[in-house]
């Protein structure tokens, strides 16, 4: 019925329909394939599409002009002379494409989503890109910070509630924090200038911030063949002063409140073979040389199954994949809780709080075990002094699938699992209310395949929002390029990725979860 | 500001059915616009519309009421809107309900939209069949708008291939 239309009409039709749906359209029969190669305004919509483009500049040049200037481009890039087309724009022509190829060929893309952001550095400047309207199907607007220069490539994070840029530089032996205004690119007005630099004789991966509080994780290079130890140093971002330092291990420790940290200290018996895991909570204003102010013990770890997780108290701690990919691999070892086998993590705050309101409390406690692939979660009362509840039947198991390469990001009860190598990303809703009304835990999964979303331009953004939306629990597919990066926001309701296609084309996703 | 008493116009549709209707409303029309606009006098025969049906004039003259008074496409407008169609195919909720008709009625509107040149109504119409289009595979697309598919199998295995690129990227 569609052919019976005009082909004028049709061709109309047609020019409402994106490129790799157009792409198909040519492969319906012979007349839709005659009317798409015959009409240049579709046929240079699917150029573009080809060449990973979105032509949304107003200038004059004819269609066939453009056309040939497209191909031109499409050649010129393929023979690795990377060039802007003069006609043509790029959603991020504002970023040289030659930075773009230089970073491709260092196989580091410096670009990453935070919170509505889509961040793209190169070595001194960072340009930002405000996707809060894309999702609402506005247009993005584009803002450039010019900071300091750093002599190395620096580490940067964006905390948008704060209007915090933080970046982080590695100098030799040193390792340096500076906040930039997020607003302005220059010092940031609540910092009273540089921070002192943090010592850190090899590596330093992690960092969590909590209002004005730093906690990094300084890796002392100490490898025992089944842990990572190393030390917290605690900072003040505003007041640029160090507190003080406390030892840990896995780069695990978070913020209780602006009062506590909690780390995760490992120590092994190497008599026995066993594993001793403690919990220690700090405060953060004591001295360096105060003990912990309470200490969760873990009782040794006898069998080479993993312990059935109501043993240990209400546990937290994460193997940091980053430092856990060395030594315990391939080996047959005495003790069990390796990192590759175990993948622990603890969450303690609900949403996240702003600098001058402090909201985190430790209300989740989750423990996930990838051996048995199971997670069990806690709901915990802390009361801000020295205990922490949980009430006694408030454990429960929720079988989820796991493996050990998967990369667990937690936020409140909602869990999200990046499939390693298998381009499938899963949420999981661990449901409160069923632990605090009959003690069962739920973390069903629906699993379904969403519609591929591997090409939808970015400033498509509103049509993924409609064709997926995201029940609570669920599991979508998500096909990549083979090496190419995603990055992942996530908070209570929405998940944004940013994809990377080719040649300097970035793909953000945002896909709304319907609040339960 | 008092308006002036609005002229009511007959228009008559291919299977005899007549509308009379308020100027304005019909004037959402580029077509009848012209045609009202190169009559001086007053004229009580009906306008013919021979191309357009009762029941699709009825659902068009639901959508020109609805829409009465909006500004009408300039030649600047148009333009403007040429440059950011690309990008979004939305219908806002009351065209989207509209719309919500079979697959006959949604062509024949398409059709009437054309013809009298309304270019909104036919807009919203493309738009929809685009969404329809959108995300299916060629087979799928074959079957949802019944189109037999006349690529010899050679042939078929050949545009798949030309076509590939397009599908693992």
């Amino acid at each position: 019925m569609l052919l019976d239309l005009p082909e004028e009409l049709i061709s109309l039709v047609f020019s409402w329909v994106d490129g790799r749906s157009l792409v198909r359209c040519q492969q319906v029969s012979r007349q839709c394939a005659r009317i798409i190669q015959r009409d240049l305004q579709l046929t240079y919509h699917i150029t573009l599409f080809s060449a990973n483009m979105i032509d949304n500049i107003n200038h004059n040049a004819s269609l066939a002009e453009r056309s040939a200037c497209l191909k031109s481009f499409i050649k010129s890039r393929e023979e690795g002379n990377w060039s802007t087309p003069k006609v043509l724009q790029s959603p991020f022509s504002h970023i040289p494409l030659d930075i773009v190829a230089k970073f491709e060929s260092m196989q580091w893309w410096p670009a990453m989503t935070v919170s509505n952001f889509l961040v793209i550095s190169d070595l001194t400047c960072f340009y930002f890109v405000d996707t809060s309207e894309v999702a609402l199907g506005g247009r993005a607007h584009q803002r450039e910070l010019r900071v300091a220069e750093f002599p190395k490539i620096p580490h940067f994070y964006i905390f948008p509630e704060q209007n915090l840029l933080l970046i982080k530089e590695f100098r030799p032996r040193q390792l340096i924090f500076h906040p930039f205004s997020l607003e302005t690119g220059k010092g940031h007005p609540k910092a009273s200038g540089a921070l002192p630099p943090v010592s850190f004789p090899l590596n330093s991966n992690d960092f969590v911030l909590y209002g004005e509080y730093l906690l990094v994780w300084v890796d002392h290079g100490i490898r025992h063949p089944y842990f990572t130890k190393g030390r917290f140093t605690i900072l003040s971002w505003t007041r640029g002063t160090i507190y003080r330092t406390v030892p840990g291990s896995y780069a695990t420790g978070a913020f209780l409140n602006d009062r506590y940290v909690i780390c995760l200290h490992v120590t092994a018996e190497i008599s026995t073979g066993y594993l001793k895991f403690r919990l220690d909570v700090y405060s953060i204003h004591g001295q360096t040389s105060d003990p912990p102010i309470i200490c969760f013990e873990y009782p040794p770890i006898q069998s080479t199954t993993f312990p059935d997780v109501a043993l240990l108290p209400p546990a937290v701690f994460l193997a940091n994949r980053s430092l856990s990919s060395t030594s315990t691999r391939g080996k047959r070892l005495p003790f069990i809780a390796s990192p590759e086998d175990s993948v622990l993590t603890f969450c303690t705050q609900d949403r996240g709080g702003t600098h001058e309101d402090l909201p985190w409390q430790l209300t989740s406690v989750f423990l996930i075990s990838s051996i048995l692939s199971r997670v069990r979660a806690a709901e915990a009362t802390w009361d801000g002094q020295h205990t922490v509840t949980i009430p006694p039947n408030g454990w429960e198991h929720f079988t989820v699938p796991m493996w050990n390469q998967d990369v667990l990001y937690l936020y409140g009860t909602r869990m999200l699992v990046e499939r390693e190598g298998s381009n499938v990303l899963t949420i999981y809703d661990f449901d409160r209310k069923s632990i605090a009304e009959n003690g069962v835990g739920t973390a069903s999964s629906k699993s379904f395949t969403a519609p591929d979303v591997r090409d939808i331009p970015w400033v498509d953004v509103k049509q993924v929002d409609e064709v997926m939306p995201i029940p609570p629990v669920q599991s979508f597919k998500l096909d990549v390029e083979p090496n190419s990066a995603i990055d992942l926001d996530l908070d209570e309701d929405t998940v944004m990725f940013l994809t990377e296609g080719r040649q300097g084309a970035f793909h953000v996703h945002s896909l709304v979860a319907s609040a339960s | 500001m008092a308006a002036p008493a609005t002229q009511q116009i007959k228009i008559r549709c291919n299977d005899e059915k007549e509308f009379t209707v308020d100027r304005d409303v019909l004037e959402r029309s580029v077509l009848i616009k012209n045609m009202l606009e190169d009559v001086t006098e007053q004229q009580d025969a009906p306008i013919p519309l021979p191309n357009v049906s009762g029941p699709v004039m009825a659902k068009v003259l639901e959508y020109c009421t609805h829409h009465r008074g909006e500004p009408l496409p300039s030649a600047d407008t148009e333009q403007s809107q040429d440059e950011t169609r690309k990008r979004t195919t939305d219908i806002s909720e009351w065209d989207q309900k509209f719309i919500t008709v079979d697959q006959e009625m949604l062509f024949e509107i398409i059709l009437a939209a054309n013809y009298l040149d309304i270019k909104s109504l036919l807009d919203v119409g493309c738009k929809t069949v685009a969404n329809m289009i959108k995300g299916k595979t060629p087979e799928e697309i074959r079957k949802l708008f019944n189109i037999v598919n006349d690529f010899t199998p050679e042939e078929e295995a050949q545009i798949k291939k030309e076509n590939e690129w397009a599908e693992d990227r």
